[in-house]
């Protein structure tokens, strides 16, 4: 362990962990594909970066988490906030320091911030750190609030023991060996913004917005607000967001860009999510809103509505693009003759049994042809509504995907499937559970791809026709209604 | 499916070159077969992926397969040389959760 004795360089070097592996609660309950929700008006990560550059750091060295891509191309190279920043993976059980020591100048007079990207301490804590640091190897920050110290996430610390081999690899550990470690002084932020889960979330909001110094409320470009509208500030409003007649808004709220606001509400002390419809008479007073649920905080309880007429997404997951839903209803008429032709051929097999959009047990000679018949065409309504993509993994209900691995259910966080994938035009019943995931998670990639769908149709329909005309010599697929199947 | 399989640690570690630019369909029996016996003989296969340039659902499955394979034996599996349109795949399909994915060969094999 090293110990400093006299100043060191001031740091330009920052680590910050994106997530440490930790669930983002919000996301399993609102459905977000990732946690950069905007706290008022930009992410937690934004705010870790900026908090960065206002400490002075130029370099950044990023430790990707669960939303790689969605991390990497939202905070880009760092030119926005004239930076250099640099992407790593963050591997499981592999002690840090052995990472660290590749990306960090280890020379003893060196600093290095490490910071966590779901988690803000107050600045001036942050500042005081660079004092501390004589005669020890690091300064931490810690929460306030809790019963017992808990590091915050965020700390300045001497390269070199960053870069020794005590680092261990998960946030816990650390911690523990932070707060124990006689080398690393203890700074106390008086507030600390994090926000995992509903309340701290709501708390997060209000803290921010409380903090600007406006007398009026903040209203985002493009807004609409009734005449008859009461906005009480402190309030936050979003781009794009209508405000209906005799609805009183405030004090201490915060909408999200595209929000419809209908007449007659009563939102207090709230959140509400980019994109969600408030319907008509709705109260709300300390939640968080988002799609169709409700938070409740100070009944600590989460409520799904179902009535479209009361709370909705205005976006909804799994919703296809208006590109799919033409296509769709294009397909239905130009395929028309092509029903009508493989429902003769296939009137004289069994029927199959239907399963929703599954791929249909397909009996008899005619395997494509069943499956064209009695699942694909008749699907193809299910995207022209939206319900379905044209591409994507495998349609799922919601027992099937809770009874797949964690991370294979990940997939549907954001989708409900597509009629077409990868796994279909090959024998499901030759794929393993690997070979089944792996499919799902390419259909997933590639479900917004005009390339990607059609390279798809074509190949289906290909091989419908071939089984129509006779002329294929198909292996008889016996496609399984239940994908799941083989996972055991 | 070309592979060239070297020997570091003193057999510890198999070093397998993916030769080809595409993992597909086409030829994941063959890189199946083909890194079997570096599974096999080795506690940690480090995979060179410096070549590959396509990897497709096939390709995706059968690393998956490699995985768990080598996890069963609970050894070690490590990539490295990710070209950027293989990198953005695994990202965008989060397999970077998955496996070890490394930078350079000397990176990977610093790990160990």
């Amino acid at each position: 362990m090293s110990q400093h004795s006299k100043p060191l360089a001031s740091p330009d070097t920052a680590i910050l962990v994106a997530d440490w592996g930790e669930d983002y609660a919000l996301s399993g309950i609102f459905g977000f594909g990732h946690d950069l929700v905007p706290i008022l008006d930009k992410p937690m990560l934004q705010r870790a970066v900026e908090q960065l550059v206002l400490l002075g750091c130029s370099k950044i060295e990023v430790v990707l988490g669960d939303y790689a891509s969605e991390h990497r191309e939202f905070l880009g190279q760092g030119q926005r906030w004239g930076v250099q920043i640099r992407y790593h993976y963050r591997h499981a059980g592999e002690p840090l320091s052995t990472q660290f020591r590749s990306w960090i100048d280890s020379s003893t007079s060196t600093l290095c911030w490490l910071a966590d990207g779901r988690c803000l301490p107050q600045r001036s804590a942050l500042q005081d750190c660079g004092s501390f640091m004589v005669g020890n190897a690091g300064c931490i920050v810690v929460d306030p609030h809790a019963e017992e110290p808990v590091w915050s996430g965020w700390g300045l610390f001497s390269s070199s023991w960053l870069g020794s081999k005590q680092i261990p690899a998960t946030r816990q550990a650390l911690s523990n060996l932070l707060l124990k470690s006689e080398w690393i002084e203890k700074r106390v932020s008086e507030h600390l913004l994090a926000a995992n889960e509903p309340a701290s979330f709501l708390s997060c909001n209000l803290h921010i917005l409380s903090a600007e110094d406006s007398a009026g409320p903040s209203v985002g470009r493009g807004c609409n607000i009734s005449p008859q509208a009461r906005i009480l500030p402190p309030v936050h409003l979003g781009q794009h967001v209508r405000i209906g007649p005799n609805t009183t808004v405030g004090p201490n709220v915060v909408i999200g860009d595209n929000c419809v606001i209908d007449q007659d509400v009563t939102i207090e002390s709230c959140v509400v999510l980019p994109a969600t419809y408030v319907g008509m008479g709705v109260e709300l007073k300390n939640s968080v809103v988002g799609g169709n649920t409700v938070a409740n905080i100070s009944l600590d309880t989460v409520v799904s509505i179902d009535n479209k007429s009361i709370l909705c997404a205005l976006s909804a997951k799994g919703a296809s693009s208006l590109g799919d839903r033409w296509a769709a209803l294009v397909l239905r008429l130009a395929l028309a003759p092509v029903h009508w032709a493989a429902q003769r051929r296939c009137k004289s097999d069994p029927q199959p049994v239907q399963h929703g959009y599954q791929i249909s047990r397909a009996l008899g000679p005619r395997p494509w042809a069943h499956h064209f018949c009695y699942s694909f065409y008749p699907s193809l309504r299910e995207v022209e509504s939206g319900r379905l993509h044209l591409a994507g993994p495998i349609p799922r209900s919601l027992a099937e995907q809770q009874r797949l691995p964690a991370q294979w259910r990940q997939l549907y966080e954001t989708t409900d499937g597509g009629l077409l994938s990868d796994a279909l035009l090959r024998n499901p019943d030759e794929l393993g559970p690997d070979e089944l995931f792996a499919s799902d998670a390419m259909a997933l990639a590639g479900q917004h791809q005009a390339s990607t769908k059609l390279a798809l149709l074509l190949g289906y329909l290909g091989a419908v026709l071939r089984d129509l005309l006779g002329s294929g010599n198909l292996t008889d697929r016996n496609t399984t209604s239940d994908p799941t199947s083989k996972r055991a | 499916m070309e592979l060239d399989i070297e020997t570091a640690e003193d057999g510890k570690v198999a070093i397998v070159t993916i030769q080809s630019e595409n993992l597909d369909a086409g030829n994941v029996k063959k890189f199946q077969e083909n890194i079997q016996p570096a599974i096999d003989t080795s506690q940690c296969v480090v995979v060179d992926m410096r070549r590959l340039k396509f990897v497709d659902s096939s390709g995706l499955g059968s690393l998956l397969s490699t995985l768990r394979k080598v996890n069963t034996k609970q050894g070690q599996l490590k990539l490295f040389g990710m070209s950027k349109p293989v990198q953005a795949l695994f990202e965008l399909v989060r397999m970077h959760r998955i496996f070890a994915i490394y930078e350079s060969r000397e990176e990977a094999l610093a790990t160990l």
